[in-house]
Formats: structure tokens, C-alpha cells, sequence
């Protein structure tokens, strides 16, 4: 398969990626009336940043590695790939905890990250092209499901709990938009050098691609909670979005729909771990190939 | 070998009591807890499912549940509970306490509904007509007569936590009466944060939710005269001038005939206003005015008190 097939695949990975763990905690603790706001912002103000980066990372790249500029290019692969697995760790985290709490309460949480640790080991020991394959095939289903779960969840949502009756101030939006940038939008800055160096293909567009989808897949989780609990309750909320699905009914027959939300999670959070961890492997063997006499085998 | 013997390994809901509905009582200072359980028999194909109600009694929420969970052989399934039911009986305190465990246990659903009557346990105890459990029954009943009526009951659990969450913490739980081994819905009981405030019968609580804009299309009865109301829009008009606050609520409903507009006006005319804000008027504020919000936030229990609140009804071609 060549380089330019993968692109749907790297899409709906950065998609993934995107949506991560935030679809189940948004909105977060801070939250007001003005959140929804605040994060079409924060959506409008990440995109030229991720555009910028790409063209950054590709810089970085290109660059000479003589002495000196070897050892502000480890910096940069250095402090990138701790990042990036901080990301990892604090995804692993809230998923364990989402696990703890709802998925499998009467289970011990030490033996689900054994459980969750082995799954996220295969994925990050997985090739290339495997965890693109996974990586588009939940995508699709994920999409399915949250639109799905989106439209079983319009006879409950009521327009009330977000309509802004008079004209907001850009402080309160701002500062609901910076919430958002810093926990959900600033981890999307790790994907150009994913794109970069782990499937050195370097193309804007899947970046671009995945950032407009990822955010629509936040979009719905947020819409979601906040049509059906409010801005003050979804925000009081630990996993806002589960408790909504679980109020929805199909018909008369089907209810507690939240088991559903628990496999977009999954995926989404084992995606981000996995690109995360797979990265920041990467960036380590490039610090140590900038100085190392023997080159060892990069992916 | 299960094959040879009959026997047939019992299933999830066999292992468990799957809780249909809950109900909480108060008599003094023991609180009662009930749990209406279905006991599905999925191991005997010619048993059919049966209902039977549990008690348990405690010094408060926590114990008189902690009385009920000791006495059962097998744990409670609450996965699946659909009513929880509130006794006249029950302080604000307690009802607290209720909440709380609610919102606590992830297995009780946000969209349970929570109704009020005068003795939770005597609800409970009736034989359900169309449905295996009285629980569901009862919420298919709401259902009903919120079609019926036009009354957009706000009494699903997380609605309750939402209106907790509003400037004007009140919502309305429907009130369920029991005469000759039968129920019936008959109006609603008002509460203002975990303090009741006001009962009403199926009038007042149609007239009330046109007042507080939680009403669509229903049938109201106004002396012999029965007529459809619709409702078309509610809006707001707020003054503040020398500590006085004024509020002027102009309601726009579409009803068969100019007589029966007349008798909608005079039956609103007369409602008793109460000094609590049980129309949701400071969240109209501070979702329209902001500034005169942040001014009177403070001191609003007593101004709202001490200030005006008309409500004006129009047809809809008076607009």
C-alpha cells in the first residue's frame, strides 16, 4: 500500500485522537453558561495554530543536524515526547477511572489497568499499518454510534438549557474558551510531529481533516450533555456525557443506552494512548540516532 | 450434566432483585424505605414473573436502606429502577439525603422519575393493571397525562439536579392519590430547593405551568367549562426602581373561544402569588438582564417578596 492510501486512516486517527477522553468529561468543572460558546471558539482558534505547527514541524526536519543545532533539535524531540506520554498517562487515567465507575464498578480498577495496559501494549507493539487499520475502522464505528445515540437523544434535549438571551462578554467566553484550549485543543499539537516523523508523510490535509471531524465528534458529546443536563449540571458532572446516554429510551423497549458511549471511549482513549506512546518511542530513537555513531532502525 | 437433570442455570436478573421502583416514608423520626422488586423466575419456565414490595426502616435514608438490602437473600438491582416515590411524610433534610444517595449511585439512572404521595408504602403496595410492576405503571401514566393535561413535568432526577443548579432552585413533583386500591394523578407538589412550599390540585397545577412556562397543549377544567389551551410564548418584562422589584409576565395562549380565554385570565388573575419564586423569574433575569442580576442576587428572597409580579394573559390576535 502506498503512502497517499493511508490518509483516510491517519484522518480518523487524528479524529480519535481529538476526541479522546475529552467526549466523556466535557464541558469540564468550570463550565457556565457561556461553555458551548467558548468551545466553538477555542475550535476556531486551535485550527490555524495545528496549520502553523505543520508547517513548523516540517522546519525541524529539514533542518541541518550539525553540532549545535542537534542538540536544539533533541530539546525539542525531548520535551515533545514527554508530552506526549504525560498525555498518554493522564488518558489512561481518566479512562480507568470512567472504567472504575461505570463501566465495571464492582471490579478491582489494579486489575483493569493490568487488563487496559496489556490491550494498550498490543496496540503500541502493533505495525504501522495495523493501527491505521484500527484506528479507521473506529473511527467509522464511533461516528455511527455517537450520531446514532445523537438522534435517540432529541426528544429529551431542550434548546432552553444553551439559547444566550442577551449578548455575551468576550471575558466569560474567553475564559471558557481557554479552558477548553488548554486540555483538549493544546494536545492536538503533538499530531503534526506524529505526521512528521512516526508516518513521515508530513501532510497537512489528514491533520486538518482529522481536527474539523475530532471536533465534530466533541461537538455532538457536548451537545449531548448540554441539551439534556444543562451548562451548571453537566458541568458538576464527573462523565456528563455517559449520564446523558443513559436517559435516553428507544422506543419503549431499549434503555440505558450508555454501554454504547463505553466502545467509543475505548477506542478513542486506547487511540490517543497508543499514538501518544508510539510517538513519543519515536522522538526517543531519534534523540539517541542525533548522537549515536550507529543509527538504530527507526518505523 | 444441566441437560440431563432440567436444571437451567438461573440468569442475571435471578441472582439479583431487579428494583422497578423505590419509596421513601417518614413517620417521626424513622424513615422507611421501599423497594418494589420483580422476581423474573427465569429458571422455571412455568412460574411467570411476580412483584413483591420490601421495607425497610432506620433512623435515616442510609440505615432504613441499609435495613432492607440485610433482610433480602439476594443484593438489590437498581439498574432498572423507573420510579422513585416521595412521601408526604419526608422532611426537607431527608429528601436531601435522597437526592444525594441518587445522584450517588451510578446505577440509578438520571432519567428516573420522582413523584410525591402521602404514603409511599400504600402506593407501592397496589396491584399494578397493565404492566408487571406498579413502578412502570405509574410512569406510563405520567406519560399520559402529561399529554393529556399539557403539563411538561420537569420530574426525571436530572432535571431535579438541574433546577437545584438554577438561581430559583424549584421544581414540581406530580402528586399520585390512592382512594378504593386505585391511583390517580392529582395535581403537583411544589418545592423550592428540598422545602415544599405548595400542593396544588390538577387546576392549579396546569395554571402554574402556564406561569412558569413548563406547558404546551392540554386540556384544562375551569368551573364546568373544559377547553383545549395552547401555549404560544411567555415573556418577561423586569423594572427595578427605589428597592422595589416589578414583573410583569405577559402570557400568550391560543384557546378555542373569546369565553374561554376570559375564564383562563380570571382562573391566573387569582392564583395566589406566593413570596416564593416558584416561576423561575431570577433565571429569566439573569438569562435577560445581567446587570440588573448582579445588582439584586443578594437580597433577592426579600425583594421578590416584597415586589410586584403580575401576569397578564392574551390571545393569540390580541398580539
Amino acid at each position: 500500500m502506498n503512502k497517499s492510501s493511508f490518509l483516510a486512516h491517519k484522518t480518523a486517527i487524528y479524529a480519535l485522537f481529538i476526541l479522546g477522553e475529552a467526549g466523556i468529561i466535557i464541558p469540564y468543572k468550570n463550565g457556565n453558561d457561556k461553555n458551548f460558546l467558548g468551545f466553538l471558539l477555542a475550535v476556531l482558534i486551535g485550527f490555524p495554530i495545528i496549520y502553523l505547527l505543520c508547517i513548523l514541524v516540517k522546519k525541524i526536519e529539514n533542518l541541518n543536524k550539525n553540532n549545535y543545532k542537534k542538540y536544539f533539535i533533541a530539546v525539542i524531540y525531548f520535551f515533545v515526547a514527554v508530552f506526549s506520554l504525560s498525555l498518554g498517562v493522564g488518558c489512561f487515567n481518566s479512562f480507568l477511572r470512567f472504567a472504575a465507575d461505570y463501566i465495571l464498578p464492582n471490579a478491582s480498577p489494579y486489575l483493569m489497568g493490568i487488563i487496559f495496559s496489556f490491550v494498550i501494549a498490543a496496540v503500541c507493539l502493533s505495525k504501522r499499518e495495523a493501527f491505521y487499520k484500527l484506528g479507521l475502522i473506529s473511527a467509522v464505528a464511533s461516528a455511527f454510534m455517537l450520531f446514532i445515540l445523537f438522534l435517540f437523544s432529541v426528544p429529551q434535549f431542550n434548546n432552553d438549557k444553551i439559547m444566550l438571551l442577551s449578548f455575551p462578554k468576550l471575558k466569560e467566553v474567553s475564559e471558557q474558551a481557554l479552558s477548553y484550549l488548554k486540555q483538549t485543543f493544546l494536545p492536538v499539537i503533538i499530531l503534526p510531529f506524529f505526521e512528521g516523523f512516526f508516518s513521515k508523510d508530513n501532510n497537512k490535509k489528514s491533520i486538518l481533516k482529522g481536527y474539523i471531524i475530532g471536533s465534530l465528534f466533541l461537538t455532538v458529546c457536548l451537545l449531548n450533555s448540554l441539551l439534556i443536563f444543562g451548562n451548571e449540571l453537566s458541568a458538576k458532572l464527573d462523565f456528563p456525557y455517559s449520564e446523558a446516554i443513559s436517559t435516553v429510551t428507544a422506543g419503549n423497549i431499549f434503555m440505558r443506552l450508555d454501554g454504547f458511549s463505553y466502545y467509543v471511549f475505548f477506542m478513542s482513549c486506547l487511540i490517543k494512548i497508543g499514538l501518544s506512546v508510539k510517538l513519543a518511542t519515536e522522538l526517543f530513537k531519534r534523540i539517541i540516532n542525533l548522537f549515536a555513531l550507529k543509527k538504530l532502525p527507526t518505523n | 450434566m444441566c441437560g440431563c437433570s432440567g436444571y437451567e442455570y438461573p440468569s442475571e436478573t435471578d441472582m439479583e432483585y431487579m428494583v422497578s421502583s423505590l419509596g421513601f416514608d417518614k413517620n417521626g423520626e424513622k424513615v422507611s424505605a421501599f423497594a418494589e422488586i420483580i422476581v423474573v423466575n427465569s429458571g422455571d419456565g412455568e412460574k411467570s414473573p411476580e412483584v413483591k414490595l420490601f421495607e425497610g426502616v432506620g433512623e435515616n435514608v442510609r440505615s432504613a436502606l441499609y435495613s432492607l438490602n440485610k433482610g433480602l437473600a439476594k443484593p438489590l438491582m437498581v439498574k432498572h429502577c423507573g420510579l422513585l416515590v416521595i412521601g408526604d411524610g419526608i422532611d426537607a433534610d431527608t429528601l436531601n439525603d435522597i437526592f444525594v444517595f441518587s445522584f450517588e449511585n451510578k446505577e440509578i439512572t438520571q432519567a428516573i422519575k420522582v413523584v410525591s404521595t402521602e404514603n409511599a408504602g400504600e402506593l407501592l403496595s397496589l396491584k399494578a393493571n397493565s404492566n408487571i410492576a406498579l413502578g412502570y405503571e405509574l410512569t406510563t401514566a405520567l406519560k399520559q397525562n402529561s399529554r393529556h393535561t399539557g403539563i411538561v413535568y420537569k420530574n426525571r432526577l436530572y432535571e431535579i439536579a438541574a433546577s437545584l443548579e438554577k438561581k430559583s432552585p424549584y421544581y414540581a413533583l406530580p402528586v399520585f392519590s390512592v382512594s378504593n386500591d386505585k391511583y390517580s394523578i392529582d395535581g403537583v407538589k411544589i418545592f423550592f430547593d428540598t422545602n415544599a412550599v405548595l400542593t396544588t390540585d390538577e387546576k392549579g397545577a396546569i395554571l402554574h405551568a402556564i406561569m412558569s412556562n413548563n406547558f404546551k397543549n392540554g386540556e384544562i377544567k375551569l368551573g364546568s367549562e373544559c377547553f383545549n389551551v395552547k401555549l404560544c410564548s411567555v415573556k418577561y418584562d423586569f423594572s427595578y426602581k427605589k428597592n422595589l422589584l416589578k414583573t410583569d409576565v405577559v402570557i400568550t395562549v391560543d384557546t378555542q373561544n373569546n369565553d374561554n380565554l376570559l375564564m383562563l385570565k380570571n382562573a391566573i388573575h387569582k392564583q395566589t402569588v406566593l413570596k416564593t419564586d416558584i416561576y423561575g423569574i431570577l433565571d429569566r433575569i439573569y438569562a435577560e438582564k445581567p446587570e440588573l442580576f448582579s445588582k439584586i442576587k443578594d437580597n433577592y428572597g426579600s425583594l421578590f417578596g416584597l415586589g410586584e409580579i403580575n401576569f397578564t394573559v392574551r390571545g393569540r390576535g390580541d398580539e
